[in-house]
Order: structure tokens, then sequence, then C-alpha cells
């Protein structure tokens, strides 16, 4: 309590929430315009913090870490551009609620969605961090994998139509993320002799063809002759809905906030997982599941929430362990060791009020994220005013600049303008792309971490279930979810038959 | 076209892809990968191959089945100059440069995309060209593609 209460007192002055606000007002430009991301926003940054105090420095690293995270959702509601892998899962209910006109609505769901997520992660730390950590430890290889299976689930119940093209969609995904190095011995796979192919196929150009362009193609199909004047409905800022509504998906909503901040304590998983993971929970027992995907504001819960209570739970085995959970919470670290902070298991000891501290300051970035983000929604909303054929002709060049501008390669460019003709074609021929980016986000984690435990277990699959409780224990549930859905439709049909019958 | 005829199509392009694959990794450049290992770099993707090879069937036993409706129109004259504008961007950007290639593209998309003020179509091309450009080389310093005549565009 008193470190708490200590934390208070270093956070809560005018400096300090200045600093927040313009860190908050920063980190959701940055996560909103699509190329930017998270880490590099943060490093930018970084110069100013140097000759900052270590408060107001680590104050201002988290603003941007959170605020950019809340961000990429923005790009991904109103122009199915999602600024992150993350923000992907976002758009799959969130655009398709701007094109009915809802933009505001969904704007207000991601917003409360997100800083619920926060704030939940932010007290959960508060109360049991080293508790969180001692049980992150346990995750080796095998509980990893189990836990990657348990996302994988997702590529089945997102698939819109045919189960069968949403799992060849997925196979396309993990496909291309086996190009390249090979994660563990290093050996060259599927370069076919061409250089750039030796990097492996970038995920932010892949979304920004198979999101943003492949619509810019869907909407170029649909032009009928004539002039276009044709505008998406806008409705301008952002509304909440009633409590009635968020009370009827309020399982949901806690259930995302669990996952979000446990999946993030664990090292070297990442926000992708815990949004893919809550998705799939919320498709499997969410009130509205049937109607997820196509607009449905339970989905934006579910992955918004589990996504920014991701930034609270990555900060455990960072600060706590001195083990960053992602990239992001490597620059976040490096930051705190620029400011003379070393993270790892003697600073709970140690210093306790840094800690404390930074958790504090997560709690004040929410709430001004609340404020900042109602602020800014007006002019967010503005971008829709624009006819659609000049919107999309830019949101062409918005797909252009972001998968040039993660890694400065023009082989980027192409990479996103292939994925973009594949994903209108997929489109086409009743294909989801959106399983294919599930695959390549979770590809590499779901390789490595199976060769690791077939590896740690000589390669006998049952060794690999029987010296790990946990990883039986997620197994059971990928099981459940699989095959769940189906025995329930095969029990509910002998009802019905046997109803009738009577 | 119709669903069935499109999904026998899609699953041969499945079927195909996974073959191509599974003949390159064939070749001496995967044999001795991951030796001693148990599970090398060519475990993972062999796998997926097969995976490739029975979804692509699935899906062409599908189509054979069920022929299903006709698929919904589509403006293809649009959809291909669309994506050959797109294409000719994305591939002149590395050689003329982000600002050479950007503004015509833009002129040229929204007249494509049914927008008819001219004179708005000038302008919003040449302000959107000029901002994205100086907010992302200067204030974010991501430097974008530039021509071989001059140093910053």
């Amino acid at each position: 309590m008193e470190h708490i209460l200590q934390g208070l007192d270093a956070v809560l002055n005018f400096k300090c929430i200045m600093i927040i606000a313009a860190g908050v007002l920063y980190g959701i430009i940055i996560g909103a315009l699509p190329g930017l991301g998270t880490i590099l926003g943060i490093i930018i940054l970084l110069p100013v913090t140097y000759s900052m105090e270590m408060v107001p420095s680590v104050a201002l690293v988290l603003a941007v870490y959170c605020s950019a995270m809340y961000g990429g959702s923005i790009a991904a509601v109103l122009i199915n551009t999602p600024g992150t892998p993350a923000a992907a899962a976002t758009g799959m209910d969130g655009y398709p609620m701007t094109v009915r006109g809802k933009s505001d609505y969904a704007l207000g769901w991601v917003t409360l969605s997100s800083i619920f997520g926060g704030l939940f992660s932010t007290c959960v730390l508060l109360l049991a961090a080293p508790q969180i950590a001692s049980v992150a430890l346990k995750f080796g290889p095998v509980e990893t994998f189990a836990l990657i299976c348990l996302a994988m689930t997702c590529i089945i119940t997102v698939s819109q139509g045919s189960v069968v093209k949403g799992i060849s969609s997925g196979i396309i995904g993990l496909f291309l993320a086996t190009v390249g190095g090979d994660p563990i011995t290093g050996d060259m796979r599927f370069d076919f002799g061409y250089f750039p192919l030796t990097g492996g196929i970038n995920l932010i150009a892949v979304l920004m063809g198979m999101f943003a362009l492949s619509e810019v193609f869907v909407q170029a199909a649909h032009i009928k002759k004539g002039q276009d004047k044709t505008q998406i409905k806008a409705k301008s800022g952002m509304r909440i809905a009633p409590l009635s509504e968020w009370l009827k998906r309020k399982v949901t909503l806690i259930k995302a906030a669990v996952i979000g901040t446990f999946i993030g304590a664990l090292p070297g998983t990442g926000s992708s997982l815990a949004v893919f993971v809550s998705y799939a929970e919320a498709k499997r027992a969410g009130a509205f599941r049937e109607k997820l995907g196509t607009g449905e504001p339970e989905g934006l819960i579910a992955s918004e929430t589990a996504n920014n209570a991701v930034c609270g739970g990555a900060l455990i085995p960072t600060l706590a362990l001195g083990i960053p959970g992602d990239a992001e919470a490597a620059v976040i670290m490096s930051a705190l060791i620029i400011q003379g902070v070393q993270p790892g298991v003697r600073l709970l000891v140690d210093n306790p009020d840094i800690i404390y501290t930074a958790f504090i300051s997560l709690a004040v970035i929410n709430i001004c994220m609340l404020f900042i983000a109602y602020l800014t929604s007006f002019a967010w909303t503005k971008v829709l005013s624009v006819p659609r054929s000049v919107l999309f002709s830019l949101v062409t060049i918005f797909a252009l600049v972001g998968s040039y501008g993660v890694r400065g390669n023009p082989f980027d460019m192409l990479v996103a303008l292939f994925a973009g003709i594949l994903g209108f074609f997929m489109k086409r021929g009743g294909y989801s792309v959106i399983p294919l980016v599930i695959g390549l986000v979770l590809g590499p984690m779901f390789e490595l971490s199976m060769r690791q435990s077939l590896i740690i277990t000589d390669g006998n699959f049952i060794k690999l279930l029987v010296g790990h409780p946990i990883a039986v224990f997620i197994f059971v549930l990928v099981f459940f979810f699989l095959f769940g859905p189906f025995f329930l439709a095969w029990r509910t049909k002998r009802k019905d038959e046997l109803s009738v019958g009577k | 076209m119709r669903e069935g005829t499109s999904n026998i199509l899609s699953g041969s392009i499945i079927i195909l892809f996974g073959v191509a694959m599974l003949l390159e990794m064939a070749k001496a450049q995967y044999a001795g990968m991951g030796e001693g290992l148990g599970t090398g770099p060519a475990f993972f993707p062999r796998i997926l191959m097969g995976a490739f090879i029975i979804t692509g069937l699935l899906t062409i036993l599908n189509g054979v089945r069920k022929k299903g409706n006709l698929l919904e129109p589509i403006n293809k004259g649009k959809i291909f100059v669309f994506i050959l504008i797109t294409s000719v961007l994305f591939f002149s950007v590395s050689c003329l440069g982000f600002l050479f290639s950007v503004f015509p593209f833009l002129l040229v998309a929204m007249w494509v995309m049914g927008f008819r003020k001219k004179l708005l179509i000038v302008v919003i091309s040449l302000i959107f060209s000029l901002s994205s450009w100086y907010l992302f080389n200067f204030v974010f310093e991501i430097i974008l593609p530039t021509s071989p005549w001059f140093i910053y565009i």
C-alpha cells in the first residue's frame, strides 16, 4: 500500500499528467497511421526522454505504448487498414460496422473496451504481479505450443462459409511464415535463389495488401458506370452504447481482459496471440457468437480488451523478471535502462516504488486515453466524409507507405501488391483472408514451439503430454474448442428429432 | 462463373502449389538440413504441403458435388485498370521516387474510381502527395524512395 501511495504521489501532478496526455495523443496518431507502429513511435521519442526525470520519462514511454495499441484499431475500424497485426481482428467487426454507418458506435466500443482492458490489467498488476510472474515462468515451449494451438482454433471459427476454405487460407498463411531463415538452424527455405526472400515475408506488408489493397480492389470492381458520389455513411465522433448492451456482453469483456493480462505476462507471446485466443473464445461461447465477423460489438470487445490488457501484462516479465515479452516490451526495457533502472528479479525487492509508479502511470494513461480518444474521434471520423473514390485512392498510398515504412525495403511494397491481388481473388472465390493473417502471425511461434517441444521430448508425443499438466489442460481446451460446437449441434438436432417423434 | 467451377479452379491451384513446393523440397538444398535434430527445417513445411493437397482435393470434391450459384458480377474493366495502375505505382516508386509516382497515380486513380471533379482531383493529389512526403520524410524520418534526379524528392 505504501508503494502504491508513493506511486500516486509521483504520477498525480500537473507536469506528469501533461506529459502523459501528450504521449497519449502522439501514440494515438502514430498507431492510427499505417506503417509506423508502436516500436517506431517509442524509438522516435527515446531521445526526448534522455533529459527527463525517471517518472515522467517512464510515463511517456508507457503512454505511447498503450495508446499506439489503441490507435492501431482506429484505422482498422474506419478504413480497414490495421496498423498492427493485433488490430486485424478488430477490423473484422469494426469495418463492417463502419460500412453500415455505425462508425461512431464502433469507436465507442473499441475505446471503452481498450480502456477496460488496460485498467483491468493494471489492477491485476498492482495486486498480484509477483504471483503471475512465478506462474509465467512455468510456461516452457510445450505450454506455449499448446497455447498457440488454442489460438489456431480461431482459424476454424472465423472461417465464414466453408471451413475447408478457411483451413486452406490458414495453411497459406502458415506457409508464408516459413519463407526465409529457419527459426532454429537458420537454413534458408523457399527463397528460390532470390535474395529479398531470405529476409522472410513481412507481416505488415501482407496486412496492408490483404486488408487495405484487396478492399480497394473490391471497391473498384463494384463501381458502376457514371460519376461516383457515394460516401460511407459517416457518423461524427464517438458514441457509447447503452449500459444494457455492455451488460449483455460482460462475460466476453471479463474473459478477454483475463486472457490478455495472462498471455501478456508470458514471455515471447505478444498481443496477437492474446487477441486471437480471446476472439476464438468469444466465437465459441459469446452471447452473440453467430454474428461475430459481421459487425458485432462482441468481436470488438474480445479483440480490443485483450489487446490493451496485454500492455499491463507484458510489464510483468519485463519489470519483475527482466524478460521482455515482445519487441515493444524490449524497447520499453531499453528506455528504463537509459534512465538507470535495471529491470529484473531484484527490482521488485530493491525498488518496488519504481514498479508501482509504472503501474499507477498505466492507470492514469488509460483514463487520459478516454478523454483524448473522445476529442480526437471527431477528427478521425471526418475521414469518412471524403467520397469513397477519393478515400480508397488515398488508402492505396497508405498501403504503399505502410508496407515500405517498417523496413524501408522496396520488396515489401511488392509483397503488399501481390497480397492485395491474392486477397481480392480469395475474397472472390469465397476464401476468408483472416485465417491467412492468423496463420502468418502465429506461424513462426507455432513452428518454433512445436519443434522445440519435440526436441525436448525426443520426438515422443506421449512424453510431450505426460510431463506437462498445464499443456494437457490447454490441449483439452483445444479439443473442446474444435469439437464442442459439432457435439452441441448434434445434441440439439437429436433433441429436436426426439421432440418431433414424441 | 459458377461457385462450383470456382471451387474446382481454386482447389486445383492449391494442389498444384502444394505439389510444386513438395518438388522444391526434394531438391538437394533441403536434403541435409537439420541433420541430427529429428525435426529439421523441412519437417513443418512437409506437413503443410500434405495439408495443401488434402484441402485442395476437398475443395475440388465440393465443387464437383455442388454447382452453386453464379458469382456476383463485377466491373472487370475497372478492376483490371485499377490493378494495372496500382502495379505501375508499386513498381515505379523505387525508380521514380515517391512524389513522382504518387502524384500521377492519384490523378488517374481518382478518375478511374469515378470521381469527376477535375480541379479537385489535381488539388487533392498535390496536397496529399506533398504532405505525406513531408510528414514521413521529415517528421517521422522514414526516408521514402527518391528519384535519381533529386536528393530528397
